[in-house]
């Protein structure tokens, strides 16, 4: 400081100057020496994108958080969590998924006999249903359809159904032929399918009680999948 | 929406079609069922026309030997000396005498 002359004079030569969020009172000399104070912003810092207060006293920098509004449980019993990524980017839960898929089929037979014994398979198919996320158990309704066409005699019968379950029986009591007679029946049910994993669900097509010639000509079937991640 | 569609002859001689749509996935891929010829779109509509067609007449002729057998009931009844009314009912057969004699 001697250079600057503040030795005995009244000012110093060298200027100071009070950068951002600093001040500067004094003018050097003995009588008025250089005072250097924090600024009254001194500490703060700016917040943003979800964090609130300024890092002073009474303004504590904060996440800018919503109060939990359910109340049937708690925020520690239900409260998703949140994460910070590679990039150091935060992250919530993974996103919900719903995927389709369904599969239909329609063969045509040459009016084959109708099976005499109750629930006799006569085609195992498979819908391939893929858990879309690696991480997560899927939950799946699943929905199957069939309709069998049977040509009935006068005096036949016959009936159809999926796997053990015998669920519709047409006789013709009549004395004429009642062709093309058919029903399309429908189950409904669920599925879970772990994380990253495929499910092939099958299903069953069973016919029988077939008496008096009567005859299947058609099967169609519909096997669907709605998939849910949430 | 991804879809893809099928046509087949099985080694029984039943005729298939099988569609499958998905929602995701980058392709969709069905296999043909064990010992079964693939067809195009255009074979299996013509195969399919042709024995609708064959199944129509096949019912046709089931539904005429029906109505045969009926009539043939109906004659026998009336011959036993049934009246007319029981003997439509039991037979079945709702033709007109005058019009089967003129035939």
């Amino acid at each position: 400081m001697a250079r600057c002359g503040c030795g005995g004079s009244d000012r110093c030569s060298c200027a100071v100057v009070a950068g951002d969020r600093v001040t500067v009172e004094g003018n050097g000399s003995p009588s008025s020496p250089y005072v250097i104070s924090a600024g009254e912003d001194a500490g703060a810092v700016e917040t943003g994108a979800g964090l609130t207060g300024d890092g002073r006293d009474g303004a504590p920098i904060e996440a800018n958080v919503s109060s939990w509004p359910y109340e049937g449980c708690t925020v520690d019993e239900a409260g998703g969590q949140v994460y910070v990524d590679a990039t150091g980017q935060l992250r919530g839960e993974p996103r919900s998924l719903a995927t389709y898929v369904q599969d239909s089929q329609n063969v045509t037979y040459d009016d084959v006999d109708v099976p005499g014994d109750y629930n006799e398979p006569i085609e195992t198919r498979t819908l391939t249903i893929e858990n879309p996320d690696p991480c997560r158990e899927a939950f799946v309704v699943c929905e199957v359809e069939v309709d069998i066409d049977f040509n009935l005699p006068a005096g036949s019968g016959a009936a159809g159904g999926i796997l053990t379950d015998e669920m519709q029986y047409f006789a013709n009591t009549g004395s004429g032929a009642a062709n093309d007679v058919h029903g399309q029946v429908t189950k409904t049910y669920n599925r879970t399918i772990p994380a990253g994993e495929t499910l092939e669900e099958p299903l069953q097509i069973v016919m029988g009680r077939g008496t008096g010639g009567a005859t299947y000509n058609r099967v169609q079937s519909f096997m669907r999948a709605f998939v849910f991640v949430l | 929406m991804m879809k893809k569609t099928i046509y087949y002859r099985r080694s029984d001689g039943a005729l298939g079609t099988r569609t499958i749509e998905q929602s995701h996935g980058d392709k969709v891929s069905i296999p043909l069922p064990d010992g079964a010829s693939e067809l195009s779109a255009e074979e299996y509509t013509q195969e399919a026309a042709r024995r609708a067609a064959a199944a129509a007449r096949r019912a046709e002729d089931a539904a005429e030997a029906a109505t045969t057998e009926q009539r043939e009931a109906y004659e026998a009844l009336i011959a036993a000396g049934l009246p007319e009314g029981p003997a439509r009912r039991i037979s079945g057969w709702r033709g007109d005498p005058e019009d089967e004699a003129a035939s």
